[in-house]
């Protein structure tokens, strides 16, 4: 399999998984850069072009409650899980927990 | 002003107005924090190089903005196949209406010859060929924007029991074929009833006209072509070949047949009206009367073809077969 073709599947795969990870980290507020360095920590490299716009996507679905703060000297905007992304973040965690089972079942299975 | 302004202006440029503060302030505090984790990275300054690396890497202003606001297509996916059924129908039924209107001039102005028709028809189908491409995209947007749009246009509430019972790819029956053989009819029609169109002025001037010969049977094709007609309008809106369609098909050309034949049969086709001397008539006209009979035989061809077909959907075989 070509190089191309295995980025273009690796970031179909991630597209779904990435919102969920944005999600997961927001429980707590972060700013943009804050929310890309935890992602990081947890071995999740996104893109900033893709990052940021995204967590702005959320917040305009209003699943994610937005405040600008100064700190350090200068102002940032904070973003944390709205009461709708804290419900949708539930139902969305079983889904992929039970996705998850069936692909490990399938993918082991395959061997 | 500095590279970073620089950048978070250009990006700015590419967003709407009512969200371009907004995401301008977002987007360069974002960087800032970017640029100051270099800072403490590097245990100095960033230089302008490093910076306009960190904002290369972002993308191009454009692209930038473009994931801020993502452009949705003026017809979703959802909507393509209705979108692209209606502007199949919409385009082959303006190019229809404008062969039919350069035939009409073709047929009053003497001095044109055929190169100058082709273009003038494709010349009108482009002009007016745009503006039934953007009204139907208009409308779909509109009304999918709205919320309006009618159920057969997404496919709600289909069942499988509604779907064509094709057996063979034949019975498709495509639209560029109803388009040519409704263009024929018209133009024959218009051919035919000339004098009911033409101003007197350039009925004088006409050099031709039909023979009484072929005048006698010009009512029966007259009403042969208004059936046809209405045979192809059906078509249009059924487009696969039944048992039913393959009889009428076979039915129409086999009277088509007779009546060519018998053209082909005729002393003269046409007469010179004294206008002006044509010469070469006589030539012409036996030039004619031999496209008829290859037509008719043609259509021999068609009548075979359709039996066959019809025999097939009769036996219902899963072949798919057909004659070359």
């Amino acid at each position: 399999m070509s190089e191309e073709r295995l980025d273009k599947m690796r970031l179909e795969l991630r597209r779904g998984a990435l919102v969920l990870a944005v999600l997961g980290s927001l429980r707590q507020a972060q700013y943009g850069y804050s929310l890309r360095k935890a992602l990081l920590d947890h071995g999740l490299d996104i893109d900033e072009g893709t990052l940021y716009p995204l967590v702005r996507r959320l917040a305009d679905q209003g699943l994610l409650d937005s405040e600008w703060q100064q700190g350090e000297g200068r102002e940032r905007r904070y973003y944390i899980l709205s009461q709708e992304g804290v419900e949708l973040l539930e139902k969305l965690t079983q889904e992929w927990q039970a996705l998850n089972g069936t692909l490990t079942t399938i993918l082991e299975t395959g061997r | 002003m500095n590279l970073l302004q620089k950048y978070i202006h250009a990006v700015k440029q590419e967003l709407p107005l009512a969200q371009r503060e907004d995401i301008g302030r977002e987007l360069q505090a974002n960087i800032l924090d970017q640029l100051d984790a270099l800072q403490e990275q590097t245990g100095r300054e960033a230089s302008q190089d490093e910076i306009a690396a960190v904002l290369e890497k972002h993308g191009h202003p454009s692209q930038v903005a473009a994931r801020y606001m993502p452009v949705t297509p003026l017809v979703s996916s959802d909507l393509m196949p209705a979108y692209k059924l209606v502007m199949s129908y919409a385009l082959g039924i303006t190019l229809l209406l404008q062969i039919l209107k350069s035939a009409v001039v073709y047929l009053q102005v003497g001095h044109y010859n055929t190169w100058q028709v082709v273009m003038q028809i494709l010349a009108g189908f482009v002009e007016k060929g745009a503006l039934v491409f953007t009204s139907i995209t208009v409308v779909f947007y509109l009304t999918a924007k709205s919320g309006m749009l009618p159920d057969w246009a997404s496919n709600k509430g289909w069942r499988v029991q509604d779907l064509p019972e094709q057996e063979y790819d034949w019975q498709k029956i495509r639209g560029s074929d109803i388009i040519t053989d409704l263009s024929g009819c018209g133009f024959i029609l218009l051919l035919i009833w000339h004098k009911l169109w033409m101003s007197a002025a350039a009925l004088q001037q006409l050099r031709v006209d039909f023979s009484p010969a072929i005048t006698a049977y010009l009512p029966w094709m007259t009403v042969l072509l208004l059936a046809s007609v209405a045979f192809y309008i059906w078509c249009a809106s059924q487009p696969l070949w039944s048992k039913l369609k393959l009889q009428l098909n076979i039915l129409q050309n086999g009277l088509y047949m007779i009546l060519f034949f018998i053209f082909s049969q005729l002393d003269a086709l046409m007469v010179d009206t004294g206008a002006a001397t044509i010469f070469g008539l006589q030539h012409l006209d036996k030039g004619i009367r031999m496209g008829c009979l290859g037509y008719a035989i043609y259509l021999v061809y068609e009548i075979w073809r359709d039996a066959w077909r019809y025999k097939l959907l009769s036996q219902q075989q899963v072949t798919k077969k057909m004659p070359a």
